[in-house]
């Protein structure tokens, strides 16, 4: 193998890269993810409280609500837009406060406040506005709580926003396209479009078309799992026991990725391979989002030995002494695999002879 | 060195399939060897075996003096091929094509344009191969296996079905190569073509070589040394030139002033193939 030639077929690999679809998806595939993540899962299942209201003199419950962060507060024209704004559930709550109302609180009068829920709103959020309009209406009328809360939280696991949750998944999701389908897709393009016979005419080796592709695999599927990661905010904390978990994980996935090139004469069988395996390969995901099943089950898959380091250090912050066994297992794993790889090669390229 | 290639006793398999059944050859410096033959007859896997692509079941082939083998990076460093099928990545520009394969030469700064004009090629240089005709990429391949200069060209059916122009193009290109003292080898079925480049020629049929020789020297050992006289109330008369009276029949033929034309009997490549193995080239 020579350092010249990999690095030749490296760049004429990036030159066509940019032209191709699937290649361009890979890239653009980390932030379409977490847009996809963080617009439906962020606000779709845990959306913020939205408060909607009219008030007809200069309240300062209005100033006090614009103070409250996790909550959207709109502001209505007129009492009639007020009612048509909570009809069609565009806020949770609505409140009208009349001319004089803050006054009328502080003398001690009782005024009336209405209420106006959205038949669509969530039980939480009402409870939660409802107590958070309590607390500003305390606040005006300078009164101490007649109590004090304490927020203890239950199973931990429970407390983690689903957001959250799901950044193992689509790290690992980046892995398993990235890592995978970038080494098997070159291979069988070249396969398809005859070129590898072309190169194999050259002072190319098998071994350096091989590392090559396993070369720029790795590389892409560390940057995107990087990226990934940064937009989701999970990369603080324990950035080298990542980078360590995501390399091993490179690793597994280039070595499936070259195994599934190999194998695959075209791209039509390519694509059926990574459709029915790869939902084996993703199936740690399963055990993690479905705490109650056998978690034994979860290490027979060898995607395991990085994915439950990934989730430990995202979600519940373990450090690189905590994983470091496992990463060394994927590493193996991984190795094994690349070892295999060497007689599918030999098989390849006489099936591509003849 | 007196060789550029030697093959000896070559012998591949498909399974059960024979395709090459101990052909031996050599093939020297500046010398165009045509491999003659119909489809199946084992060209292109006698091709495959010589560039260090499928391993011989029995025999060895030494290349510029050392012993070919699958992944040979040092012979495979000093020959070029062009195959049959249309291999060039087809999203590259016809330069990026060649400037690609000239890194894997380890050549720097490699000068495209002198090649492409060679091909006539310049003036697409900067446009997508996808976007090429078929002699256009037929062309861009013979640019593309003489781009490291090759001491010895493995040229597998070049001008198949490529238009008159394309044609003249890359058998210029083959002589060109020829003359600064690479070995050529030439696998064809087209006998015209054949027949203009090879210094030798070699008949290949069902795996086997039947006859290796200069088109001359097998035309005269099996074509017919005959005339044939058309005259003018549209009659032929053949004459054989071994009978002793040949020469006053002809004297006696022009002197009639009936003669139209007289053509020479000499045997094509083909009619020689037919007699040497009993079937035709485009079999």
């Amino acid at each position: 193998m020579s350092i010249r030639r990999v690095w030749s077929l490296i760049s004429g690999d990036l030159r066509l890269g940019f032209r191709s679809p699937v290649i361009l998806w890979v890239l653009i595939m980390p932030f379409v993810i977490t847009f996809l993540l963080q617009v439906v899962f962020v606000a779709l299942f845990n959306p913020e409280p939205r408060i909607c209201i009219y008030d007809s003199g200069e309240s300062d419950i209005v100033s006090a609500l614009e103070r409250v962060e996790g909550i959207r507060l709109s502001h209505a024209g007129s009492a009639t837009e007020l009612e048509e704004y909570i009809e069609n559930n565009n806020a949770d709550l609505g409140l009208i406060i009349e001319r004089g109302f803050d006054q009328a609180v502080r003398n001690g009068q009782k005024p009336e406040l209405e209420y106006f829920f959205s038949g669509g709103s969530l039980t939480s959020n009402r409870i939660v506005i409802s107590l958070l309009v309590l607390d500003v209406l305390r606040e005006i009328e300078n009164r101490e709580a007649p109590i004090e809360v304490i927020l203890r939280t239950g199973d931990e696991e429970e407390t983690i926003p689903l957001a959250r949750k799901l950044i193992p998944a689509i790290v690992l999701f980046v892995l398993i396209i990235t890592g995978i389908f970038v080494p098997a897709f070159l291979l069988v393009e070249e396969k398809e479009h005859g070129t590898m016979k072309a190169l194999l005419v050259t002072p190319v080796t098998v071994s350096d078309i091989l590392f090559s592709k396993a070369l720029l695999g790795f590389t892409m599927t560390v940057t995107m799992c990087l990226i990934t990661l940064a937009l989701n905010g999970a990369l603080s904390g324990q950035p080298l026991a990542l980078l360590a978990t995501i390399v091993a994980g490179a690793v597994v996935c280039n070595a499936i990725g070259l195994i599934y090139g190999t194998v695959a004469g075209n791209a039509k069988t390519l694509y059926t391979l990574v459709k029915s395996l790869n939902i084996l390969l993703a199936g740690p995901i399963l055990f993690y989002l479905f705490t109650g099943l056998p978690q034994w089950i979860a290490k027979i898959f060898p995607t395991y030995w990085f994915i439950d380091p990934l989730y430990s250090i995202t979600l519940k912050g373990a450090d690189f002494s905590d994983v470091y066994f496992k990463l060394i297992i994927a590493l193996v794993i991984g190795i094994l695999l690349g070892i295999a790889v060497v007689p599918m090669s030999r098989r390849m390229q006489r099936k591509l002879v003849e | 060195m007196n060789q550029s290639l030697l093959a000896t006793d070559l012998s591949y398999s498909y399974g059960d399939l024979k395709a090459v059944r101990g052909i031996s050859f050599d093939l020297k410096p500046g010398e165009i060897l045509g491999f003659l033959g119909p489809n199946g007859a084992g060209k292109s896997t006698t091709i495959k075996m010589l560039t260090g692509l499928l391993t011989p079941d029995t025999g060895s082939i030494h290349i510029l003096g050392n012993e070919m083998t699958v992944d040979d990076p040092e012979v495979q460093a000093r020959i070029g091929v062009c195959f049959e099928e249309k291999n060039l990545y087809l999203n590259m520009t016809g330069r990026e094509n060649l400037k690609f394969f000239s890194s894997l030469f380890g050549l720097k700064n490699y000068d495209t344009d002198t090649l492409l004009r060679k091909v006539d090629l310049a003036q697409r240089a900067d446009d997508r191969v996808s976007k090429y005709s078929k002699g256009m990429r037929q062309r861009l391949m013979m640019a593309r296996a003489i781009i490291n200069s090759p001491d010895v060209l493995f040229l597998d059916e070049p001008t198949d079905g490529l238009d008159p122009v394309s044609s003249r193009t890359l058998r210029n290109v083959i002589k060109q190569q020829a003359e600064r003292g690479a070995a050529v080898l030439l696998t064809t079925h087209d006998m015209w073509e054949a027949d203009e480049l090879s210094d030798r020629i070699a008949f290949l049929n069902e795996g086997k070589l039947f006859a290796v020789d200069t088109p001359d020297n097998l035309k005269m050992k099996y074509g017919k040394r005959s005339v044939k006289v058309r005259l003018g109330n549209g009659s032929n008369v053949r004459i054989e030139l071994a009978a002793a009276d040949a020469g006053d029949r002809i004297k006696e033929l022009i002197n009639s002033g009936n003669v139209m034309t007289i053509h020479t009997e000499e045997a094509t490549l083909e009619d020689i193939f037919i007699e040497i193995t009993g079937r035709g080239l485009d079999v």
